[in-house]
């Protein structure tokens, strides 16, 4: 399987400088086919973004990859090499952020930015640039492209801006996107349009997505294999039929009993079920499981060995108990 | 042709930029007439020594002890005192700009080692530094130029690098980063002129410092004898200073309006570029 992936992540660990003992990542496996997309989801500080800063070689300062491989079409990436993953970034690999309002330079018309890219890479002529992005700005449905490619960008609402970011992303026919948290920023109606805009690319250009986001909702909708992380570590990977159908682990168990779904509300409206407790600290984690004092399952083997990662069915999870519990349904 | 139209409505609806526009264009415009206003050499002797001013047509501002025409050596020494502000400014913003923009970005030891240096200029007094340069150099327009230049750079460094640590977290330089764009495209074509603002600001009240500080060099004779400056002109008037305390008023209150002048575009600019205090166009 791995001669067909696009991007592979074998045993990928993240440190800061210096410190052994710490770790953000402590080793994370996981691929991406072409086309396909994959979702990443988990708390707040669990490691998903980092993950995809360490395939740009964007690393934090202060922050190395400690060890494992990141493969690119079978060959591995220069996450190094800053010179040669130049030629990678926007190229191969486009990137959405979180933030559509500070992601633009409020001192460049929207034209100028999404033409820098192109010239980045391509050695075609301004003019010519500038017809390529008139043409991107349709694509991602901004109103008369013409007039909006010499505006400046506080001119834009935010999910125009998010659409500029992804025709930015989306300029030179990358072979893989990023999409790190794309419409955590956005209210929900522009939400749901920007991620049909993402789907209609992904069609259109065949181009693999990788959806970090703790929405669930977004993930049931867009995602066909889904990896749920914790503390750094991948814990559950399945289809997304499988996930949602029978979660194994019981930190994915939890996340959905915590997101809201219409039709399935409880008898007596209890409120909406939480994980007790929070997210370790990278710096103080416990014993053998990283999730062990969060989990109901948790035994005296949980206290020791820190789970390894296996199949059971057709999920990947790394548990010592895996599988369903009465109580989820 | 619109933008022009803008950038002076800009200009007048601000009136203490347009009051500092308006004296700083009369300077300019008084520099760039002196040679047909009043060709020959300022230090030419035209009219009896210590005429007052108003007494003699010929020399509406008086003559000095030695006869000299203190009208010339005012439109002349404009040139001298606006030329050696430009360029020692622009000599200390190209340094600081690239010492400020590297430390800023990069930061860790590159921003170390930029700062401990910066310091060092920092630590030796502005005006002694100037005197040692120029003692070193020789009194020429040059020397006072370059010493200018090196003692004001160290403050555009340290306002550069505040600006870049703020500029380089924001999220439109991560996005130049995954676009694959390089780290000195990035640096001066997509944070500096976020930075641009405050860099103009302070460059048109450090020219007023700079000018004050050629002023006070060749007060003290460390200026280039053979051009008239406004310093000079105090310097050699200090001996009347009793009995005709006009010769260094009026060059005096030559300086003091053009320092003004540059303190007033300064703070109009402050205004006008500060993106809190600015009304958003509709």
């Amino acid at each position: 399987m791995n001669g067909t992936n696009l991007l592979d992540i074998r045993d990928l660990r993240v440190s800061p400088r210096g410190m052994t003992e710490t770790a953000i990542l402590r080793g994370v496996t996981f691929s991406v086919a072409p086309g396909e997309t994959l979702a990443v989801v988990g708390e707040s500080g669990c490691g998903k973004s980092m993950a995809s800063l360490a395939v740009m070689g964007l690393l934090p300062p202060g922050l190395e990859r400690r060890s494992g491989d990141i493969l690119f079409r079978g060959e591995p990436l220069p996450v190094d090499d800053n010179t040669a993953m130049r030629k990678v970034r926007g190229r191969r690999i486009g990137m959405v952020f979180q933030e559509p309002m500070a992601a633009l330079n409020p001192v460049y018309t929207i034209g100028h930015q999404v033409a820098e890219v192109i010239l980045e890479h391509e050695d075609i002529s301004a003019a010519e640039a500038r017809l390529r992005v008139v043409e991107l700005l349709r694509e991602v449905g901004l109103p008369s492209p013409d007039r909006i490619i010499d505006e400046y960008p506080h001119r834009l609402s935010g999910g125009q801006r998010q659409r500029v970011v992804i025709a930015m992303a989306l300029a030179c026919k990358p072979d893989l996107l990023i999409a790190d948290e794309p419409t955590t920023a956005l209210d929900v109606t522009v939400q749901a349009q920007i991620m049909r805009l993402l789907k209609r690319a992904q069609n259109e250009l065949g181009i693999a997505i990788i959806l970090i986001t703790h929405n669930l909702g977004l993930v049931a909708q867009m995602a066909d294999r889904v990896v749920v992380m914790y503390a750094g570590h991948k814990v559950e990977e399945a289809s997304v039929q499988t996930l949602f159908a029978s979660p194994q682990h019981p930190y994915t168990q939890g996340l959905l009993r915590a997101t809201p779904r219409p039709g399935r509300r409880r008898a007596g409206g209890k409120p909406l079920e939480e994980i007790p407790g929070m997210v370790p600290a990278i710096t103080d984690p416990p014993s053998g499981c990283r999730f062990r004092p969060r989990c109901p399952r948790a035994t005296r083997e949980c206290e020791t060995v820190h789970p390894a990662v296996r199949q059971v069915g057709d999920t990947i999870v790394a548990c010592h108990h895996p599988g369903r519990l009465e109580a989820v349904q | 042709m619109p933008r022009l139209v803008a950038i002076s409505r800009t200009i007048f609806s601000n009136w203490t930029l347009a009051l500092g526009v308006l004296l700083l264009l009369a300077i300019i415009l008084m520099a760039l007439s002196a040679p047909y206003v009043f060709p020959g050499d300022p230090y030419d002797m035209v009219a009896p020594a210590l005429t007052w001013p108003g007494t003699m047509p010929e020399v509406p501002l008086g003559t000095d002890s030695l006869g000299r025409d203190i009208a010339a050596g005012i439109f002349h020494g404009a040139r001298v005192s606006l030329m050696v502000g430009f360029i020692a400014v622009c000599f200390a913003l190209v340094i600081g700009i690239l010492v400020g923009s590297l430390a800023g970005y990069y930061g860790g030891w590159v921003d170390d080692v930029l700062m401990r240096v910066t310091e060092l200029f920092q630590t030796i007094p502005q005006f002694m530094l100037a005197i040692v340069i120029i003692a070193v150099l020789g009194t020429s327009i040059e020397a006072v130029v370059m010493s200018l230049g090196i003692v004001s750079w160290p403050t555009v460094a340290r306002l550069v690098r505040s600006e870049f640590l703020i500029l380089r977290e924001r999220a439109f330089v991560h996005s130049c980063l995954v676009i694959g764009m390089s780290d000195l495209r990035i640096i001066f074509t997509q944070i500096l002129p976020n930075a641009l603002s405050s860099i103009t600001v302070m460059s048109s009240v450090l020219m007023a410092t700079a000018i004050l500080m050629e002023s006070a060099l060749s007060f003290l004779g460390f200026g280039d004898p053979n051009v008239i400056t406004w310093g000079t002109m105090i310097g050699m008037g200090r001996g009347q200073i009793r009995d005709a305390w006009y010769i260094i008023a009026i060059p005096g209150a030559a300086l003091l309006i053009t320092a003004l002048a540059l303190n007033l575009v300064g703070e109009g600019l402050n205004d006008a570029l500060n993106p809190r205090l600015r009304k958003r166009e509709v």
